[in-house]
């Protein structure tokens, strides 16, 4: 089963996105910071992080950073998942080599499912 | 008997010889006679001389020793008298007779006493002498009356302006100077009881021989009618020719000779009629009489220019009453004839300057009378003016001093500036921002202390070294004659905005710059409050956006989970309307946000070179895929060539289109929407969106791309169902910032609307530099809330 880690800190937000991942087949961990994350991904070594970009502790450019800095958990596939429509921070996200952003408030759950599925399609014909 | 003794027989005969030889050539002259008489007397000093020299006894010798004496002493005395004539001091013959009396004691007392020469005595030439007590008395008295003559020579010599003055005076100095040292030393040799040779005679003939010269060669002498007559030819200013009894050119004078630009040496001895065209008429006249007056002839002159002049001439008679020359006297009377030929037209000038006269004459008695009339209201006029004038002086200085207490209260800084960019007039905020900023509170009262302080230029270029160059900046917008504005200056920790603009002063249409003014607003607060706003907008779409995200996510869910429990009707209308309603008010968000960042510039277009039919395309087929219950067309022709790139913002370009294409469909209820790309020149490509639908009223065509704004009139009208209004403002704010315009074409109502947008082609550069430059989410395929949003309503 393909098991995504999904780190935010809002409860509404990773509840709402928990229950449209295990309704549609995955395995759903959730982290509510960078810290949790961090331990999480070597923890249970996700096929997806699904990162949200404003918490505390270690937000989420900074575990991007360390995911992408650690030779373990580069190949990891990270798709960002915000509200914060700043286009110069989401292509700084881009450059760190997050696999693309997805504005929170722009989809549907259905539609973050259909590019979640699409992202986990590429990331695995480029892995193998 | 020596033979030197006969050396004064010999200057005796050479004198006579050549005394009467000058005599004869040159008579006339007072100053001749004189001369002839001092050379007959010095001829008759040198027999004398001579006799005594070869005295037969001692006694003899004696007396021909004084009689010689006696005669030498009116020597000097002749000079004397001669230079007295010469410069016209002794014009009067008999008064220069007295000049005799002087050496004449000395004459009588020579003779007849021992007091002068004492005896004489055998030497080895003849008789010498021994001198008396007095010699030397007399001596002095012969050598002072010389230098006198001397003195008055020269004086005359120097004074004088003519030449020949100057020659004759010259030769005379000469002549006496000459002889009179070795004469003196001769005359003191026998005194100090020298035995010496007599050379008395010779300094004679030296004296005689040089005098001689000069009557001959200069023809000096003839001080009287004849060196008057040619001063006077000298020095006329008429034109004198004298001609020989042949009508052959004898003598010209030199104001003749200026006036046709002629040569003395070329013209003498050529007839008259090269200098007169009518001589030969004029000589025939002068057969018959002796005199011909005022005969007019033409001369032509050196600058060849035809003078007329008046001819005096007159018949020059021999001694036998023949005719021997003529001399004619021509006068300039003035006028050319060219310029008679001018006097008509002057005449007719000043006939027709007097009528004038005459008639202004009339118009100035008429004026006088008014005149009188204006000069009491002008009195009147007068009191009224002074009084107006005060008035408007203090209106001037009341005005002068509202200006600048309005400047003064002003809150923001003012100065201004002449030409030489000094300043002319500060307010106290300027002082206060500029000039004061380090120890000064900025929020402190106006106090009297920092509206007395001076601020100068350069304290104010002082202050702001380093950051910006004030001066240099007025100096420029007066230059460019444009304002000059400089946003957000950080200056001493506060942001400034500086404005220059010149002032300009229109005159007969010239434009004429006096100086500058300068503005200095304070912007820190309006910085910060602008910064809270960004930070509100900031919060807000995050703040907001994620709740509403979870309502509309978990409305989304659980139609999706919970789809076979939700049976009743409502219950699911109910959930479609919570989700529809956060659906709503995400994007109402969303327009808010999205204006504020584009209204403040905060949004960064990523332009790439894009292809707008792939685009179009691109939106069309998510219309088309998601269907239209309305059963509405939408239609986009291809262009047949290929387009060129657009240079955009691909994500942008989208979300125009879809807001064109919604606008279309929300307003249309038959028919359908036909896009169009029009390649208008190389450099635009415009899209045409046209729809059969309700159509805009002119009113509401005003309105559009307004803020806030929908094409229906007021807040009560406004169909919320339609979003906020902001779409078209929006599409415009982005539209401005990839350099495209946005617009409607044309609206008919009943009939549908046509609105467009084009955009910039890329440039060859453009399309190299972007390749790879571009950061694309591969994975979130495009904005699709907006076209949903649209969609919904269909």
């Amino acid at each position: 089963m393909t098991k995504i880690l999904l780190v935010d800190d809002d409860p509404t937000m990773y509840r709402m996105y928990k229950r449209l991942f295990s309704y549609n087949g995955y395995e759903v961990d959730v982290a509510v910071d960078g810290e949790e994350g961090s331990r999480k991904t070597h923890e249970n070594k996700p096929d997806l992080i699904i990162l949200d970009v404003m918490m505390p502790k270690v937000n989420g450019l900074e575990f991007l950073d360390q995911l992408k800095n650690n030779p373990e958990t580069k190949s990891i596939p990270v798709i960002l998942l915000t509200n914060l429509g700043i286009e110069v921070e989401l292509k700084k996200a881009m450059a760190k080599g997050a696999l693309g952003y997805i504005i929170k408030s722009d989809h549907e759950p259905s539609e973050v499912l259909k590019i979640v599925k699409k992202a986990i399609a590429t990331s695995r014909r480029q892995n193998y | 008997m020596n033979i030197y003794a006969y050396i004064p027989l010999v200057a005796f005969v050479a004198s006579i010889i050549l005394a009467g030889y000058a005599f004869n050539k040159k008579t006339g002259s007072n100053l001749s006679r004189t001369f002839s008489l001092q050379v007959f007397a010095m001829a008759g000093l040198c027999l004398v001389n001579f006799l005594f020299l070869v005295s037969k006894t001692s006694e003899s010798a004696v007396l021909w020793g004084r009689l010689l004496m006696a005669l030498a002493s009116f020597i000097p005395a002749m000079w004397l008298r001669l230079a007295l004539i010469l410069t016209g001091k002794g014009s009067a013959l008999k008064k220069t007779f007295l000049v005799y009396l002087f050496p004449l004691p000395f004459a009588l007392l020579g003779i007849t006493t021992n007091l002068f020469i004492a005896d004489a005595y055998i030497t080895f030439w003849g008789y010498g002498f021994t001198t008396g007590n007095l010699y030397i008395l007399w001596e002095a008295s012969m050598i002072i009356i010389s230098l006198i003559s001397f003195y008055i020579l020269y004086k005359f010599y120097l004074k004088t302006e003519s030449k020949k003055e100057k020659t004759q005076t010259k030769l005379f100095i000469l002549a006496m100077v000459i002889p009179f040292f070795p004469t003196l030393m001769i005359d003191i040799v026998p005194y100090l009881k020298f035995e010496s040779l007599s050379l008395i005679a010779v300094c004679i003939l030296i004296y005689i021989t040089i005098n001689t010269y000069s009557i001959i060669k200069y023809g000096l002498m003839t001080i009287t009618s004849k060196m008057a007559g040619d001063k006077i030819i000298e020095t006329m200013t008429d034109y004198l020719v004298v001609a020989d009894e042949e009508g052959k050119i004898f003598l010209v004078n030199d104001s003749f000779l200026k006036l046709v630009g002629q040569e003395k040496e070329e013209l003498a001895g050529k007839p008259l009629s090269v200098l007169l065209n009518e001589a030969e008429k004029l000589l025939a006249e002068l057969k018959n009489k002796d005199l011909v007056e005022n005969y007019e002839t033409e001369i032509l002159t050196a600058e060849k220019k035809s003078t007329l002049m008046s001819v005096n001439a007159s018949k020059i008679k021999g001694k036998f009453g023949d005719t021997v020359g003529f001399v004619i006297v021509l006068r300039d009377i003035g006028p050319t004839k060219e310029l008679i030929g001018n006097l008509n037209e002057k005449i007719e000038i000043i006939k027709k300057s007097n009528t004038e006269m005459k008639d202004t004459s009339k118009a100035m008695l008429n004026l006088l009378e008014d005149a009188r009339e204006l000069e009491k209201e002008l009195k009147v006029e007068k009191t009224r003016v002074e009084k107006k004038v005060v008035e408007r002086t203090k209106e001037l200085k009341e005005e002068h001093v509202r200006l600048q207490s309005s400047i003064n209260s002003l809150s923001i800084g003012f100065f201004m500036i002449d030409l030489n960019l000094e300043i002319t007039m500060i307010n106290p905020i300027a002082k206060r921002i500029l000039c004061f900023t380090k120890d000064h509170d900025h929020s402190a009262a106006i106090t009297d202390k920092n509206v007395q302080m001076q601020c100068k230029m350069k304290d104010i270029e002082e202050g702001l070294r380093g950051i910006f160059d004030f001066q240099a900046e007025l100096g420029r917008s007066i230059a460019e004659k444009r304002p000059i504005e400089i946003k957000n200056l950080e200056f001493n920790g506060r942001f400034l905005r500086i404005f220059i603009s010149p002032i300009v002063e229109v005159e007969e249409l010239k434009i004429k710059v006096i100086g500058a003014v300068a503005l200095i607003e304070d912007v820190t607060e309006a910085r910060a409050l602008e910064r809270a706003r960004d930070e509100f907008f900031s919060i807000a779409s995050h703040e907001l956006r994620t709740p509403l995200t979870a309502i509309r996510g978990n409305t989304s869910l659980i139609e999706q989970m919970y789809m076979d429990q939700i049976k009743d009707k409502d219950f699911k209308e109910m959930i479609d309307d919570i989700h529809e309603s956060s659906q709503r008010l995400i994007e109402i968000v969303n327009d808010f946000l999205n204006m504020s960042r584009l209204e403040l510039g905060k949004i960064q277009f990523n332009n790439q070179p894009i292809d707008l039919v792939q685009i179009i395309d691109d939106v069309i087929r998510e219309y088309q895929t998601t269907g239209s219950i309305k059963m509405l067309y939408l239609r986009f022709s291809h262009p047949e060539k290929t387009v060129q790139k657009v240079f955009a913002d691909k994500d942008r370009v989208k979300e125009i289109l879809i807001n064109l294409i919604g606008n279309a469909i929300k307003f249309t209820e038959k028919g359908g929407i036909t896009l169009d790309l029009i390649v208008e020149d190389n450099k635009t490509i415009k899209v045409t969106i046209a729809d059969t639908g309700e159509g805009i009223s002119e009113e509401g065509q005003d309105r559009l791309f307004k803020k806030f704004q929908q094409a229906a009139g007021s807040i009560y009208t406004r169909d919320s169902t339609r979003g906020t209004g902001l779409g078209l403002y929006i599409s415009r704010l982005m539209m401005e910032g990839m350099k495209g315009h946005i617009g409607l074409e044309k609206s008919v109502l009943g009939k549908g609307s046509i609105f467009y947008f084009d955009l910039p082609t890329a440039t060859e550069e453009q399309i190299k530099s972007s390749a790879g430059a571009a950061v694309i989410n591969p994975i979130a395929p495009m904005t699709r809330t907006k076209l949903r949003m649209s969609q919904g309503k269909i």
